[in-house]
């Protein structure tokens, strides 16, 4: 399952990513493997979605979000 | 003025840097860019107590040393570059304490490079308001530089930060964060020495970086790349290794330092505003009217500070008109070159307000939010969601707009944004706009309601925009992107703006 597929207020932990490029950024926004990652609000028109990670708000897109594979 | 020493003041954005550096040096600070690059370089003087003074400079906000945007690049350069008037003796790197964990990570980029580093542990007060306990002087031994509690906005700790900044270490002495030589042994051993290098932090940077960065030659720079091939090194899997060392250290580290309160996230007030503010609905209808109330104002109260000015330049015409001999030379100096000045200042008001208002939607925070809706929207026409906000400053002055482009990390969509902006109506357009449609539209109400030539403004208004649009999507077709773009960005919490920055 990827972070794109999960919904609204769940909780998820993350494992690995499957792009090397955008792996590198995310890892160094605080959103590494084994951290624990909430979709807090997803935007008006569906696209980006915005997560709690490492104790703060992130946004990304929901491309962005299909390459974190969650446990 | 000669400074005794200089002071890097490097972070996350979001952290309050730009409120210490205001703090620090008052009024007495100068805005200009980086040499060679139009990134706003702010410096400014701080009187240390012990009658030295300091250069204190503002680096642009930055999540880690390797770079995404044309900003985040400057600070390598600045710190790593030896030979730059600018090099840093200490660096104060400021940290949010409510989200150490993130800030840490740039905390030990910069402290690898091996400059002596003091720790500025800004917004205490939100920390200890959200339960997050901190036992500074632990934190501070076990990273072994001087750490220095504080909250910038209620100006706490900052007498403390100046005497640290005295006190200062000329050598660095900060402990080790990660085993830097594990992560490419070979290559690092190899450019250390062929570089004559003591830090194996900066080898490595140089490893990464050495394609951008500018105070390195070409032929070094191709050097650097044949032991590159030699080593098989590979610069995305390595800063990978990198940043998960990091954070592993960073983990251990506030394990034992720092207690965090586990409250569930959706109970903040911030989290309650954006339910309103990013609503399906309420979100753009909110959206939409603060467009409609800055752009009211920005005419309605400028009209009168305009008005003074425009009479003060004809009042000194008319006095100088008196005052010189007529001929060509008093025609060029009164019609010519104040003529022209009052022309250009009259905008100055309309100008001031509109940039207030940017600041003020910018400190809140309000402005990523629109950057989180409007996204999806903007890419439709080859634009991003963070180019909202040049759009919108387009309405004011193309200028400045243009330069705030450059935190659009993708050249594709930075390019795209910059091309389009000045078609957006500039209010400096708006005055020709006035005088045309008073000379050829006829003023007569249509359907009972409108003005004519209140419709024909409108309709010139609405045309930049379309116009803007139909371009945006003609480069999106014709350019061809040479990276991926992305949106991996930061929501920050919302927080009242602050009205020194605002002024300025």
């Amino acid at each position: 399952m990827t972070l794109s597929e999960l919904k609204k207020g769940a909780i998820g932990i993350v494992k690995e990513f499957t792009d090397l490029e955008m792996s590198v950024k995310l890892m160094e926004m605080g959103c590494l493997p084994g951290e624990q990652i909430t979709v807090s609000r997803i935007a008006p028109l569906g696209d980006p979605i915005a997560v709690n990670v490492s104790g703060y708000q992130l946004s990304l897109r929901r491309f962005e979000a299909s390459t974190i594979i969650l446990q | 003025m000669k400074a005794d020493i200089r002071v890097a003041l490097v972070g996350n954005p979001n952290t309050g840097k730009s409120t210490l550096f205001n703090t620090l040096t008052g009024l007495n600070q100068k805005i200009g860019n980086f040499p060679g690059v139009t990134v706003d370089k702010k410096t400014g003087y701080c009187q240390l107590a012990d009658g030295r003074t300091a250069q204190i400079i503002d680096l642009p906000g930055t999540y880690s040393l390797y770079p995404k945007s044309q900003d985040e690049s400057i600070v390598f350069s600045i710190l790593a570059d030896k030979a730059n008037p600018l090099t840093p003796d200490l660096v104060v790197v400021i940290l949010d304490a409510t989200n150490l964990k993130r800030n840490l990570l740039l905390y030990t980029q910069v402290a690898d490079l091996k400059i002596p580093v003091i720790i500025a542990l800004n917004m205490m007060d939100l920390a200890k308001k959200s339960g997050i306990n901190i036992d500074v002087d632990l934190f501070s031994k076990k990273l072994g530089v001087p750490v220095v509690p504080m909250s910038a906005r209620k100006t706490e700790g900052i007498d403390k930060l100046k005497a640290a900044i005295t006190f200062a270490n000329k050598v660095a002495l900060q402990e080790e964060s990660i085993e830097v030589e594990a992560i490419a042994p070979q290559l690092i051993d190899a450019i250390s020495g062929e570089f004559n290098l003591d830090n194996p932090y900066y080898a490595l940077q140089l490893a990464h970086q050495h394609e951008t960065i500018k105070f390195i030659s070409a032929a070094e720079s191709e050097r650097i790349e044949e032991l590159e091939k030699e080593f098989s090194f590979h610069s995305q899997k390595a800063q990978g290794a990198e940043t998960i060392a990091r954070y592993s250290f960073i983990n251990e580290l506030l394990y034992d330092t720092v207690k965090t309160p586990d409250t569930a996230q959706d109970e903040t007030l911030s989290n309650k505003i954006d339910k309103i503010l990013t609503h399906k609905v309420f979100g753009f209808i909110i959206f939409f009217c603060v467009l409609l109330f800055m752009f009211q104002s920005i005419f309605s109260w400028s009209a009168y500070p305009m008005e003074l000015i425009a009479d003060l330049f004809v009042w000194v015409q008319s006095h100088l008109h008196q005052i010189l001999p007529a001929g060509p030379l008093t025609g060029l100096v009164v019609d010519g070159v104040i003529g022209g000045l009052s022309g250009v200042m009259v905008f100055i008001p309309q100008i001031a307000i509109l940039f207030a208002f940017i600041s003020i939607l910018e400190d809140t925070g309000y402005m990523s939010r629109v950057t989180f809706m409007m996204d999806k929207l903007m890419r439709k026409v080859g634009l991003n969601g963070k180019s909202v906000v040049p759009l919108i400053g387009g309405f004011a002055c193309a200028v400045p707009s243009i330069m705030s482009t450059r935190t659009i990390e993708n050249w594709k969509d930075r390019m795209i944004t910059i091309m389009v902006t000045p078609l957006v109506t500039c209010s400096a357009r708006l005055p020709i706009y006035t005088l045309l449609i008073a000379l050829v539209v006829p003023n007569r109400n249509v359907w009972w309601l409108f003005n004519l030539q209140g419709l024909a403004l409108t309709g010139m208004y609405v045309f930049s925009l379309v116009s803007a649009i139909v371009v945006a999507f003609v480069f999106k077709l014709i350019l061809k992107g040479r990276e991926r773009g992305y949106f991996i960005m930061e929501i920050p919490v919302y927080r009242m703006p602050r009205w020194k920055n605002v002024a300025y």
